[in-house]
C-alpha cells in the first residue's frame, strides 16, 4: 500500500533534512499510528504520501503507483486512492453538511443521481444523518471533524490519511473519531494517523511508527522479515 | 466529463460572478468601453472610407483639348483617353455646349456672336478616376495623349480626404489593438480576484483530486460571461449612439451615410468571438498559479 525505500527530504529554501533515509512499509488494511513531536518530520511523510513534495533521494509507492517520477497531471488520480481528514476540518464555511461532501463528490465527476445516493449513506456512517442541512459553523469541532471524515471517505478511497484529526477537538471526542476510524478500518480501508497525543494513541492498540528528527526511531508492527534487512 | 458536471461547471460560473459582483460589473464596465470605442473606430472607419467613395465617384476631371482640333478628331483622342489605366469613363464635352452652359450662368447677350466656327473655347472630357489617389499618374499619361492641352486641376476636398481615410484606418487598427490589450488584463485580473477568493475551495477540490481541467472550468466560465455580456451591452449601446450620430452629421454634411444595421454583423460576430476569446484567454493566464501550487501553498499557510 505505502513503501518508502531510503526516502530522505531536504527542503532547498532552508537546507533542512525533513526526513533523512526513512524506510517503511505499511501494508494494505492496516490501521497505523504516526506519532512524534512538532518538526519531526511527520508532515514531510504525508506531504510525501499525497505527492505535495517529492523525495530528495530514495523512492515511494503509494497504491501501486510510484511517486517520485509520477507526472503532473496524473496525480489528482493519485489522490482519488486516498482521503484526507485535515486538523483544522477545511469545511466550506458557506455550504451545507450536504454539500461539503457533495463537493468532493462533484470534484471528481460523479454524476447527481450518485450523489444523491451516496451522501446520505456516507452521512448515515458518521452519525450525521440529521445534521444535513447545518452549515459547520453550527457544529462541534467533533462534528466538523466527523464532517470531514466523511468527505475523505465518500469517494470510497482505499486509504484514509488523517493529519492530527483530533488536535481542534476535545479529549472525549477525540477518542470518539479514532474509534470512527477504527471502524472504517475494520471495513478494509487502509487509516494513516498522524498525531502528537501519546495517551491517545495508547488506548488503541495498533501498530505506532515513531519519527524523531527524520527518523524512525521505533515501529511497533514493524515486520520480522523487514527488521530482517 | 459528465452532464452533471458540466451543469455544476456552468452554475458555478454564474455563482463566481455573482459573489463577485463588484469586480465582474467593474470589468464588464471596462470591457464596454473598449469595445464601444472599438466599434467607433469600425464606424468611422467604414463612413470615412464611404464618403471618400462617394466623392470619388462625384469628382469629374476636366481635360482640355487643343483649340483646333475638328469634333471627329476629337471623338478619336477620347478612344484613346478611354484606354488609359485608372479611367474609368470618358464623356466628351464638346465646345457648343460648354459655351451654351456659360450663357445660361452669364446671359444670352455676352456670347451672342461666339457660336458655331467663332467659339473660342476647346473642346473637353469628363474624366471619372477610379483610384484618386493615383491623380498625379494618370494626369501624366492623359498629358502625354497628341491633342491634349490641359487638364483641369484636382478637387482639394478629394485630396484630403484621401489622405484622412488612410489616416482614421491606421489609427482605428492601433486604437483597438492597444483596446484589446487592456481588456485582457482587465479580465485576468478580475478572474485572480475571484480565484483569490476561492483558493481555500481550490485547495480542497485538489487534495480530493480534481483534476485541473475541472478546477479551471468555472473560471474560464466566468471570463467568458464577462466577455458576452460586455458584447451584448455594447452592441446595443453602439446602436443608439451611431443612429444618434449620423443623424446629426447629416445635418452638417449632406453624405450617404453608411448605417449602423449595415455593418451590425459583422461587428456582432467580432464582438462575440472577442469576448469568448479575450475570456478564456485571461481566465487561464490567472488560473496558473493556482494549478501549479499545491496544498498549503495555494492557501499562503
Amino acid at each position: 500500500m505505502i513503501e518508502f525505500k531510503n526516502v530522505s527530504k531536504v527542503y532547498s529554501s532552508n537546507g533542512a533534512h525533513a526526513l533523512d533515509n526513512v524506510s517503511l512499509n505499511i501494508e494494505k488494511g492496516e490501521f497505523v499510528f504516526i506519532v512524534g513531536s512538532s518538526g519531526a518530520g511527520k508532515s514531510t511523510f504525508l506531504k510525501l504520501i499525497m505527492h505535495e513534495e517529492t523525495p530528495t533521494r530514495g523512492s515511494i509507492t503509494v497504491n501501486d503507483m510510484h511517486l517520485e517520477k509520477m507526472k503532473r497531471r496524473k496525480v489528482p488520480y493519485l489522490r482519488r486512492t486516498m482521503g484526507i481528514v485535515f486538523q483544522d476540518f477545511r469545511l466550506i464555511s458557506k455550504m451545507t453538511v450536504y454539500e461539503n461532501v457533495a463537493f468532493a463528490m462533484r470534484c471528481v465527476g460523479k454524476k447527481n443521481r450518485t450523489i444523491k445516493k451516496r451522501v446520505p449513506y456516507i452521512l448515515d456512517l458518521v452519525g450525521l444523518k440529521d445534521k444535513a442541512q447545518d452549515h459547520p459553523s453550527e457544529l462541534s469541532g467533533g462534528e466538523q471533524q466527523r464532517v470531514s471524515l466523511a468527505r475523505a471517505l465518500v469517494n470510497n478511497p482505499a486509504m484514509i490519511i488523517a493529519d492530527e484529526p483530533t488536535g481542534n477537538i476535545d479529549p472525549e471526542m477525540s477518542y470518539e473519531i479514532i474509534e470512527l476510524l477504527s471502524e472504517i478500518n475494520k471495513r478494509g480501508t487502509t487509516v494513516l494517523v498522524v498525531t502528537h497525543e501519546h495517551e491517545l494513541v495508547k488506548s488503541f492498540n495498533k501498530r505506532v511508527i515513531t519519527i524523531e528528527n527524520g527518523r524512525v526511531i521505533s515501529d511497533s508492527g514493524e515486520k520480522e522479515t523487514f527488521v530482517a534487512i | 466529463m459528465s452532464f452533471s458536471s458540466f451543469g455544476y461547471l456552468i452554475k458555478e460560473g454564474f455563482k463566481n460572478i455573482w459573489n463577485n459582483r463588484m469586480m465582474s460589473l467593474a470589468s464588464i464596465g471596462v470591457l464596454v468601453s473598449c469595445l464601444v470605442l472599438t466599434g467607433s473606430a469600425v464606424m468611422l472607419t467604414v463612413n470615412v472610407t464611404g464618403i471618400v467613395n462617394e466623392v470619388e465617384d462625384k469628382n469629374v476631371t476636366t481635360v482640355y483639348l487643343d483649340d483646333n482640333i475638328s469634333e471627329l478628331e476629337a471623338v478619336y483622342i477620347g478612344k484613346t483617353l478611354e484606354k488609359i489605366d485608372n479611367v474609368t469613363t470618358a464623356e466628351f464635352y464638346p465646345k457648343d455646349e460648354a459655351i451654351s452652359a456659360y450663357r445660361d450662368v452669364l446671359g444670352e447677350e455676352v456670347f451672342k456672336n461666339m457660336t458655331g466656327d467663332d467659339n473660342p473655347l476647346p473642346h473637353a472630357y469628363h474624366i471619372i478616376m477610379e483610384d484618386l489617389s493615383r491623380y498625379d499618374e494618370t494626369v501624366k499619361e492623359l498629358l502625354k495623349v497628341d491633342g491634349v492641352a490641359e487638364v483641369s486641376s484636382r478637387s482639394n476636398v478629394a485630396e484630403k480626404l484621401t489622405s484622412l481615410s488612410t489616416l482614421v484606418t491606421v489609427m482605428s487598427f492601433w486604437i483597438i489593438v492597444a483596446l484589446a490589450v487592456i481588456s485582457l488584463f482587465i479580465i485576468s485580473n478580475t478572474i485572480r480576484m475571484t480565484m483569490f477568493s476561492h483558493r481555500f475551495e481550490i485547495s480542497i477540490m485538489k487534495s480530493v483530486g480534481a483534476t485541473n481541467a475541472f478546477v479551471r472550468v468555472p473560471f474560464i466560465i466566468e471570463g467568458i460571461i464577462i466577455g458576452l455580456v460586455s458584447a451584448g451591452i455594447s452592441i446595443g449601446l453602439l446602436y443608439l449612439l451611431a443612429d444618434a450620430v449620423l443623424k446629426a452629421a447629416e445635418h452638417i454634411l449632406p453624405f450617404n451615410y453608411t448605417p449602423f444595421t449595415e455593418v451590425m454583423w459583422p461587428i456582432i460576430a467580432a464582438f462575440v468571438g472577442a469576448g469568448v476569446v479575450v475570456g478564456a484567454l485571461g481566465s487561464m493566464v490567472s488560473i496558473r498559479r493556482y494549478l501549479t501550487h499545491e496544498g498549503n501553498e495555494i492557501l499562503g499557510w
